[in-house]
C-alpha cells in the first residue's frame, strides 16, 4: 500500500512536472500576482538611486535624503479546500472525483513550488477532517497530495458552509484558495462570496461523466454515497435517461449559473475532461480578465 | 373442503419472516451513486412498478406448499340408490299348453311369446305402466315337466331379457307335462339360498351388501301340477317358511274360467275357478301374494303391473362422505408460480445492479 502510494506520487509528480515547468509555473504568477509593493524600509539616498522614490517626509525631518524602499510581495500562500464527502469517491471510469482534485491540486501545487509559493490543504466533509497550514517546499507539496490521495473521512456528508467559514476565520492573510467539491450541498453562497472578498477564490466544480448522463442498461439500484437512500432506475427505457440528462444539466447550469452571478471564478472539471488543457483555457481566460482590470 | 392437518398452517408464521429476511437481505448491493436526486425523477416504468411481482409470487407459491403440507382433503359424497332389493323368481310356464294362441295387441299370438313379451316388460320396463324393476335380484325359471334354471338371480338384466326371449315351449313329449309345485319350491329354495349366500358374504364384500328385504316368486302357468316331486302347496309351505311370497297367474281362456267341462255337459259357471286355479289361489293366499286370471295381452300386462305396484321397492339413499386428499392443483399452482417467479426474476425483473 505504502509502496503503491510511493510510486503513485511519483508517478503523479513526473506527470505533472513536465508540464507544470513548460506551460503552468509562467502563467500561474501571471495569473496569481502578488499583492504588488510591500513597504520594506527608508534608507538614506545614494547616488544612482532613482529620485522619484526620496521620501520627502522623511528627508526633511531628518534633513537628509532619504528613499522609501519597496519590495514586491512575490510570495504567496495557495490554499486547497478538498471535499473528502462520500460523494467525492465516486468512479464511473478509472478515476474518482477524488483522483480528478488530487490531479488538479498536484498540478497547481507543483506550479506554486515552481514559484516558491507555500501550500496548504484543507479537508472538509460536514465537518473540517484536517487542515495542514500553507508550507514552503517539495515535501509540503507532496505531504498534501498524499493526504488529498489517501485521507479516510470520519464522516460521509458535506456541509461546504462549515469549512468555508472555519476557513476564512483561520487564515486572515490573503491567499490563493481553491475550494475543491462536487458541490453536492446547499446553503454555502454567502459564506463562499465573503471568501471571494478576503482571498483569490478559485471554485472547482469536480463531477464524472455519470453525473450527467446514465448508459442504456436495465434496471439498477441506486444507492446515494452520502445519504444510504436506495432508489430503483430503468435505465432501458430512453425517455427516463433523457429526463435524468435534463435534469442533470438543469442541475449543473444553475450552478454555473450561479457562480457567474456571485463573481466567482470557476472552473467545471468533468472526469473526461483533460485536467491540464482546462486548468490552461481558465488561466488564459483569467489572465485577459486581470489584463483587463488593471487596465494594460 | 378440509384440512387433515391444520396444524401446519402455522408454517404460514413463517412467511412474514421469510419475506423480513427477503428484504433485509435485498438492503445490500446496488449501484452507489454520487447523488440520486435526479435518478429519483426519472419515471416509473411498469417494470418498476411490477418490480414485486416475483416476491409475491413466491411467498404465494410459499403459501400454497404450507398449504398442501396441510393435507387438504375434499369431501367425497357418493350418494347411492341403495334400493333395498327385491329378489323376485319369475316361473314361467313352457309347457305344450303355452302354443295356444290368444288375442295379443288385436291379433293372436301364441301364450308363449305373450309371456315372453310381458315378463320382458316387467323386467325391463314398458315406458308406459311397466317401470322396470331396476336394482332388483330377478331370476327365471321355466318349467314344464321339469323346472330348468333358465337365469339365476341377476342384477343384470339385460341379459335376463335376452335370456327371457329365448324361452321357448318344450317340444319334447317326454318332458311334456306342468310341475310347477317343483318350480315353486325350485324358486323357493334359489331365493333362500342367496340370502343365505347374501348373508356369508356380508362381511365380506361389503360392495355387494344389497339386503334382500323381500322374495317374491311370480308363477306364471296355463295348467295344473301333473307332475313333479313336489306339490305346489308343499312348495307354498317351505316358500311360506322361508317368507316368500308367491303371486300366482293362471292365464287360461277367458270363456274357460266360466265354462267347466263335466262328464254331463258344459256347465257354465261365471267367475268359478278351477281346481289347478283354487291351488294356485290357495298358494297365493297362504303366501301373503295375490291369484290373478289372465287371458290376453292385456290382462296379463294388468297383473303384472298389479304385482309391480304391490312390491314397491324402497328408495332409500344412502349417503356416504369421505375425504380424499385433494393437492394436486394446488402443488401444480405451486410449482408453476416458482417457476414463473424464478423466470421473471432472471429475465424482464432483473437487475442490472
Amino acid at each position: 500500500m505504502l509502496e503503491s502510494l510511493d510510486l503513485e506520487l511519483i508517478r503523479l509528480q513526473l506527470n505533472c512536472k513536465n508540464k507544470v515547468d513548460h506551460l503552468l509555473s509562467g502563467m500561474y504568477r501571471s495569473v496569481f500576482k502578488g499583492r504588488g509593493l510591500e513597504f520594506d524600509e527608508v534608507r538614506p539616498y545614494q547616488s544612482g538611486d532613482d529620485v522619484r522614490s526620496i521620501d520627502w517626509n522623511v528627508t526633511a525631518r531628518s534633513g537628509q535624503p532619504y528613499i522609501k524602499r519597496y519590495h514586491e510581495e512575490r510570495e504567496c500562500s495557495i490554499m486547497f479546500l478538498v471535499d473528502v464527502s462520500a460523494s467525492c469517491d465516486y468512479a464511473s471510469g478509472e478515476k474518482s472525483k477524488r483522483d480528478l482534485m488530487t490531479i488538479f491540486c498536484a498540478h497547481m501545487a507543483f506550479a506554486a513550488l515552481r514559484n516558491n509559493d507555500r501550500t496548504g490543504l484543507l479537508l472538509f466533509s460536514d465537518t473540517v477532517e484536517s487542515y495542514t497550514p500553507p508550507l514552503k517546499g517539495k515535501s509540503g507539496v507532496m505531504r498534501i497530495l498524499q493526504d488529498i490521495m489517501t485521507f479516510d473521512s470520519q464522516s460521509e456528508k458535506t456541509h461546504l458552509a462549515q469549512a468555508l467559514d472555519f476557513f476564512a476565520k483561520l487564515q486572515h492573510k490573503r491567499s490563493i484558495v481553491f475550494v475543491l467539491s462536487d458541490f453536492q450541498d446547499e446553503d454555502y453562497w454567502e459564506e463562499l462570496s465573503i471568501l471571494a472578498v478576503h482571498h483569490e477564490l478559485v471554485v472547482v466544480c469536480i463531477n464524472d461523466l455519470r453525473e450527467k448522463e446514465l448508459p442504456a442498461s436495465g434496471l439498477v439500484k441506486f444507492k446515494d454515497m452520502e445519504t444510504g437512500e436506495e432508489h430503483l432506475a430503468d435505465l432501458s427505457e430512453k425517455r427516463a435517461r433523457n429526463l435524468f440528462k435534463e435534469k442533470q444539466s438543469e442541475w449543473f447550469d444553475s450552478l454555473q449559473q450561479k457562480f457567474t452571478d456571485n463573481g466567482l471564478d470557476h472552473l467545471m472539471i468533468s472526469s473526461d475532461d483533460d485536467i491540464l488543457e482546462k486548468i490552461l483555457a481558465f488561466f488564459h481566460e483569467r489572465e485577459r480578465r486581470v489584463a483587463d482590470e488593471s487596465g494594460g | 373442503m378440509k384440512l387433515e392437518s391444520p396444524e401446519m398452517l402455522y408454517l404460514l408464521l413463517l412467511i412474514p419472516l421469510y419475506a423480513l429476511l427477503k428484504y433485509l437481505l435485498k438492503a445490500k448491493g446496488g449501484l452507489s451513486h454520487s447523488e440520486i436526486r435526479s435518478i429519483k425523477l426519472m419515471p416509473k416504468t411498469w417494470r418498476i412498478k411490477l418490480m414485486w411481482l416475483p416476491s409475491f409470487l413466491t411467498l404465494l407459491a410459499f403459501m400454497l406448499f404450507i398449504f398442501v403440507l396441510s393435507k387438504p382433503a375434499i369431501k367425497e359424497t357418493e350418494q347411492r340408490d341403495y334400493q333395498t332389493g327385491i329378489a323376485i323368481e319369475m316361473l314361467v310356464d313352457i309347457s305344450s299348453s303355452m302354443d295356444m294362441n290368444i288375442s295379443y295387441e288385436g291379433k293372436k299370438s301364441t301364450r308363449m311369446e305373450v309371456a315372453k313379451k310381458v315378463v320382458e316388460e316387467f323386467v325391463a320396463g314398458d315406458d308406459n305402466k311397466l317401470k322396470g324393476r331396476k336394482g332388483d335380484l330377478i331370476g327365471i325359471i321355466t318349467f314344464a315337466r321339469y323346472a330348468d334354471t333358465v337365469c339365476p338371480l341377476t342384477l343384470s338384466h339385460e341379459a335376463l331379457v335376452y335370456m327371457a326371449r329365448e324361452m321357448d315351449i318344450n317340444d319334447q313329449p317326454n318332458e311334456d307335462g306342468t310341475a310347477y309345485g317343483d318350480a315353486a319350491a325350485l324358486a323357493a329354495a334359489r331365493l333362500s339360498q342367496y340370502e343365505e349366500l347374501m348373508d356369508q358374504e356380508q362381511g365380506l364384500l361389503l360392495t355387494q351388501s344389497k339386503e334382500i328385504s323381500s322374495k317374491v316368486i311370480i308363477l306364471l302357468t296355463d295348467g295344473e301340477n301333473n307332475c313333479g316331486l313336489h306339490l305346489p302347496m308343499e312348495a307354498a309351505s317351505m316358500a311360506k317358511e322361508w317368507n316368500i311370497r308367491i303371486y300366482t297367474i293362471s292365464l287360461g281362456d277367458a270363456s274357460s274360467s266360466e265354462n267347466i267341462k263335466t262328464k254331463e255337459g258344459n256347465f257354465k259357471v261365471s267367475g268359478q275357478l278351477s281346481e289347478a286355479e283354487w291351488t294356485l289361489k290357495k298358494m297365493a293366499e297362504s303366501t301373503g301374494g295375490i291369484f290373478r286370471k289372465a287371458h290376453d295381452y292385456d290382462s296379463l300386462q294388468a297383473v303384472y303391473t298389479e304385482i309391480d305396484r304391490l312390491e314397491k321397492s324402497d328408495l332409500a339413499i344412502q349417503k356416504y362422505s369421505r375425504f380424499n386428499p385433494y393437492y394436486t392443483p394446488f402443488l401444480l399452482a405451486a410449482f408453476l408460480l416458482f417457476i414463473s417467479a424464478a423466470l421473471l426474476e432472471n429475465t424482464y425483473f432483473r437487475r442490472v445492479a
